[in-house]
């Protein structure tokens, strides 16, 4: 981290969401993606840190020689070793922007277990909620995470209300920092598109003042249309932020917690 | 004037035949004219190409030649102005580059070899590289839930080869 911070500037993007909601499948599929050729529009990919921690998320959609089948990726356990419960998994890109190729970009994307925020929503200061605190004051851009599957099944109520006070607690002391809501699992059938509507609504209601809506999804069937918009929330989260800010300032990082920052091998290995 | 050439890959991607075909190119007195470099000095050890170099004058590949000696093979060459170079081919078993990526650490001889080159040679082998099936490419015909099996996976370590590939030269960086 004191490397990255040295050299460039450190992007975190939070990504925010109930327990299950997709975001460590969306993590996997941006990075599948990535591996594949394909590029988060305007910017070109230059490295990871984080590359055996990118490749063991992303190892669930991939098939392999000895079966046929494709595995979601591992549960996002609550503990992550020393600092447990306080500094969420970290994935990491190094991407140059095609308006200014010798800039170089470190990007840092959260992925927390959903129930940090459902302890923080409940109690901000909650000893379960330092997590989800951390998050929240790092990260310079989010990405809200809305479960359609839970949002039209016979838990909508709750996963509405859950959805909407994680959105307006995320929005209070937003600033300018960008807010995307992902819908995931589109290939589900909507059973409830006023529901969703309504959500949606409710959502753009004094909306952040960055704010657009994505609909992803792992299903190849609607590659065409799901796909791309992973690269494109990326995209704009960074294109906003550029815009807005100019130059981010770094994350501080709390020494005592360094080693414990990069996924998996938990070391930094740039 | 001192050149260090570092061949780099994995095994079995055609590393020591590369040496061996430039060794015959270069000695090959019919068809000097034909190339802009000649060997002034030739190698003393070939051991490393030896066998390969045999096989290739019948017209004729070699099997894989495992090494773990770590031979190095060196020779002087000219160019049409008369101005030498003196080449050294590190020739070592493929499994180093591997393992380099593997355990995420150089040995000091690997540390010496990358810092001492003035120029690296990256082999792949396309051929042998199996094209990589996700979930961008292939439609997940039955989807199941198996942690577990995830998490064997990802305790492996195991890297695709694109992710292989950026990892080692980030590492030689
Ligand atoms: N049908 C469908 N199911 C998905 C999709 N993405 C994720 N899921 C399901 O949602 C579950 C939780 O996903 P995960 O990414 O672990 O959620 P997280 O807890 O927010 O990280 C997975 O096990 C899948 O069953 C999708 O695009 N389509
Ligand atoms: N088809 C083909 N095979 C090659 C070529 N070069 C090497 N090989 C084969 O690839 C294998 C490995 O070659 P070798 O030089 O020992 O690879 P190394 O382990 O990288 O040193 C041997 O079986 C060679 O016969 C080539 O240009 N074409
Ligand atoms: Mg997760
Ligand atoms: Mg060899």
């Amino acid at each position: 981290m004191r490397l990255l911070k040295a050299r460039s500037q450190v992007v975190c993007i939070g990504l925010v969401g109930a327990d299950n909601a997709g975001k460590t499948t969306f993590l996997a599929l941006l990075y599948a993606l990535l591996r594949q050729g394909q590029a988060i529009p305007g910017y070109r990919f230059a490295g990871s840190c984080t590359l055996p921690g990118w490749e063991a998320i992303a190892s669930s959609l991939t098939f392999r020689e000895d079966r046929t089948d494709i595995q979601f990726p591992p549960h996002t356990s609550r503990s992550t070793g020393r600092d447990e419960g306080r500094v969420p998994g970290l994935l990491h890109l190094v991407l140059r922007p095609d308006d200014a190729p010798a800039a170089v970009l470190d990007v840092v994307f959260t992925d927390a277990p959903g129930e940090w925020f459902t302890n923080w929503v409940v109690r901000h200061e909650a000893d379960a909620a330092a997590g989800a605190r951390w998050v929240y004051q790092q990260s310079r851009a989010f990405l809200l995470f809305a479960d359609r599957e839970r949002l039209t099944g016979s838990q909508r109520g709750p996963a509405r209300g859950e959805l909407m006070d994680l959105a307006d607690r995320l929005k209070h002391g937003l600033g300018t920092r960008p807010l995307g809501l992902m819908w995931t699992k589109a290939d589900l059938p909507n059973e409830r598109p006023q529901f969703l509507e309504d959500i949606s609504q409710h959502l753009q209601h004094d909306a952040a003042r960055h704010y657009r809506e994505f609909e992803v999804s792992v299903e190849l069937s609607g590659a065409a249309q799901w796909h791309p918009q992973v690269l494109a929330s990326v995209a704009w989260l960074l294109d906003t932020l550029r815009r807005e800010s100019g130059t981010p300032p770094p994350v501080p990082v709390p020494a005592a917690t360094e080693q414990d920052l990069f996924l998996l091998r938990r070391q930094i290995i740039c | 004037m001192a050149h260090q050439l570092l061949i780099l890959g994995g095994p079995h991607v055609g590393k020591t035949h590369y040496v061996g075909q430039l060794y015959l190119r270069l000695t090959d007195k019919r068809r000097a004219a034909q190339y802009a470099l000649q060997m002034t000095v030739p190698p003393t050890d070939l051991t490393a190409i030896n066998h390969i170099i045999q096989r290739l004058r019948e017209g004729r590949s070699a099997g894989h030649t495992p090494s773990g000696f770590n031979e190095v093979i060196s020779f002087t060459v000219a160019d049409r102005q008369g101005q030498q170079v003196a080449l050294t081919f590190p020739d070592y078993a493929g499994e180093q580059v591997q393992s380099l990526v593997r355990n995420y650490l150089i040995p000091p001889r690997w540390q010496e070899m990358i810092s001492q080159a003035n120029e690296w040679l990256l082999f792949i082998r396309p051929d042998e590289i199996k094209p990589l099936e996700d979930v961008t490419n292939r439609s997940r015909s039955h989807l199941v839930e198996q942690r577990p099996r995830a998490k064997e996976a990802l305790a492996q370590g195991e890297l695709s080869a694109p992710a292989f590939y950026i990892e080692l030269l980030q590492m030689l960086r």
